[in-house]
């Protein structure tokens, strides 16, 4: 288990420093997979790298087994990866902690501006990011710079939404007894560092425990633990969605920066984001992990939200027609809409299922779908 | 001579597995090839790691198990082909007639390049013939990430990917590769109505605006809230 790990850092910087040079990566590549060959245990699976890696939607033991046996990377690592360097399995799993706890502060509290590339399924879309602090709320921006003129101000967004899970306050990254709850739905490992936007980051990987969430792989800024790199990772370590820095400025907002720009901007306030009215639908499977944490009322119907502290899928039962009786799914990079139908009393009603989780989960979350008593 | 252009047909299927765009016949001679020839395992890893350099990906060991692994996929598709029926029992009291038009396993190839709807019947449309056992579609990949391009089109659910192999069939409809003679079911993949589409992109835009307000996912979901939105919405 050991030597992969190194290879694999090594192998990595060895490539970042080379990888201007295109020429050098066809000279590289057969090298580097002599060395795999030389030195890698199959077993150290690899579930970035589109294609090769061993398909984690395979649900049976193996896979699992698979996810149990990873381990941190060695700690007789090189000397130039001091993250992977420390990594025995207890520390590492504390420096994860503090890293995902330096995360959940960051994205709400620090100030900054940046332009960013967002990509999914061969498309690739720039966007003007900014996010600022206003009286204890949060005010984003987004602007998208290709493509339609499209543009969101999102104010308000200060609160974040609770876990109806008794007595734990903020769940998710924010605290200890949230990440406990995350771990045990991801296991979560240090991969080492990568430069983006011209900034140090550390790599982490969540590792989906099931089959039913998706793998995420984020870069923090190893200043401020801003993640300056997401990607969503489907099965067989496919990449389904990244999003990505390309320029980042820390400095304070102004408020001229949070002024819309198009003047069809659409403006989003969110005084109440996490609604728990009543709703007399119910599922009556969810996967291992994800609780409810919004219930919203909607004109045609109820929304219901959940999440198990990094992933979130929505569920909607409306009365819409029989124009949108449809079965199926749509996907949009790693969203997925799953569309199914209820009756209930001679009433058809239209479920959807959106969210960033496999697609066979949603199905069957939406074949879930009760209605109450 | 003949053994050349053998080898050329290989490497190109090989460049087209790559895009995510190869047919179940080329994807059975690669690994027919792949078994037999170590020389190409080794081409197709090679392939992967400056692909993944490109992408300035963290490059890990390759698994040279392809062949293995891809089999094994193949042969897990089917059996989930059959045994996802299990999930949408709930879903019985409409289903004994099928809304499902089974996608085969070569459309489902060919499916990977399109970041579409997928599979999204209207229910009112008249039943075929199906295959017992194969309405539901079984996970299929999703299109994936390997080629990016960017994209004048209007955003939206349906935009295929440009890539070569895909402009023949690349008006808004999608119809995947039907070959006569595969005994596979045809699919066919109705043009999304401007409902249906407006009702995604809404579900799509509220699912994400909740979304930000959970999980640590930084500005992500408002990226995802805003991608879909119609200008003027």
């Amino acid at each position: 288990m050991r030597e992969p790990g190194n290879e694999r850092s090594h192998l990595g910087s060895t490539i970042r420093r080379a990888n201007n040079l295109l020429l050098a990566l066809f000279l590289l590549a057969p090298a580097a997979y002599a060395q795999q060959l030389g030195g890698g245990s199959p077993s150290a699976d690899t579930p970035v790298v589109d294609g090769t890696a061993v398909d984690s939607s395979a649900v049976d033991s193996t896979a699992v087994d698979n996810f149990v046996v990873e381990n941190p990377p060695a700690d007789n690592a090189i000397a130039d990866h001091p993250i992977a360097d420390s990594a025995i399995a207890g520390s590492a799993s504390v420096e994860v902690e503090q890293w995902l706890g330096k995360l959940a502060r960051a994205v709400t509290e620090l100030e900054y501006r940046g332009l960013v590339t967002f990509e999914h399924a061969g498309i690739l879309e720039t966007l003007q990011v900014v996010h600022a602090v206003r009286d204890g709320e949060q005010v984003e921006r987004v602007r998208y710079l290709s493509g339609d003129p499209r543009e969101l101000i999102s104010h308000g967004s200060g609160k974040n939404c609770e876990r109806t899970s008794g007595p734990i306050a903020r769940t998710g990254l924010w605290s200890r007894v949230g990440q406990q709850e995350v771990q045990r739905a991801y296991q979560f490992i240090l991969r080492g560092e990568e430069r983006i936007a011209d900034r140090d980051t550390v790599v982490i990987e969540a590792r989906p425990r099931d089959r039913h969430r998706l793998g995420l792989v984020v870069n923090l800024d190893r200043e401020t633990g801003l993640p300056l790199k997401t990607m969503l990772v489907g099965a067989q370590g496919r990449v389904l969605e990244r999003y990505q820095f390309v320029q980042l400025d820390l400095s304070p907002v102004q408020d001229s920066d949070l002024q819309p720009q198009s003047a069809d901007a659409r403006r989003m306030d969110n005084n109440n984001p996490c609604s728990t009215s009543q709703s007399r639908w119910q599922l009556s499977w969810v996967p291992d992990g994800f609780k409810p944490v919004s219930v919203k009322p909607l004109s045609d119907g109820d929304m219901l939200v959940f999440s198990d502290g990094l992933s979130v899928f929505t569920v909607f039962v409306q009365r819409l027609g029989p124009e949108l009786n449809f079965k199926g799914r749509a996907i949009r990079g790693a969203t997925v809409a799953y569309m199914d139908r209820i009756e209930v009393d001679g009433v058809a009603y239209t479920v959807t299922v959106v969210g960033e989780i496999p697609d066979a989960t949603a199905q069957r979350v939406a074949s879930a779908v009760t209605v109450e008593g | 001579m003949s053994h050349g252009n053998h080898q050329d047909r290989l490497n190109e299927s090989l460049s087209a597995l790559m895009d995510g765009e190869v047919s179940e016949l080329e994807l059975q001679r690669l690994l027919k090839a792949s078994a037999a020839s170590a020389d190409f395992g080794a081409r197709w890893s090679r392939y992967q790691l400056a692909a993944s350099v490109l992408r300035r990906e963290q490059v890990a060991p390759v698994d040279s198990g392809l062949a293995a692994s891809i089999s094994a996929a193949i042969e897990r598709e089917d059996s989930l082909s059959q045994s996802a029926g299990g999930g949408a029992e709930a879903a019985d009291g409409l289903a004994n007639s099928r809304w499902w038009r089974p996608l085969s396993r070569g459309a489902v190839a060919a499916t990977v390049a399109f970041a579409a709807i997928l599979g999204v019947q209207q229910i009112s449309t008249v039943q075929r013939d199906v295959q017992p056992g194969a309405e539901l579609v079984a996970e299929v990949e999703r299109p994936a990430q390997p080629v990016v391009q960017s994209s004048p089109q209007p955003s939206g659910f349906y935009v295929p990917a440009p890539t070569t192999r895909s402009v023949s069939t690349a008006g808004p409809r999608f119809v995947p590769d039907y070959q006569p003679g595969a005994g596979e079911q045809a699919v066919i993949q109705q043009m999304p109505t401007p409902e249906l589409m407006r009702h995604l992109n809404r579900v799509m835009i509220e699912h994400s605006e909740q979304a930000a307000h959970v999980g640590s996912q930084g500005m992500v979901p408002f990226a995802r809230a805003t991608y879909g939105e119609e200008v003027g919405m």
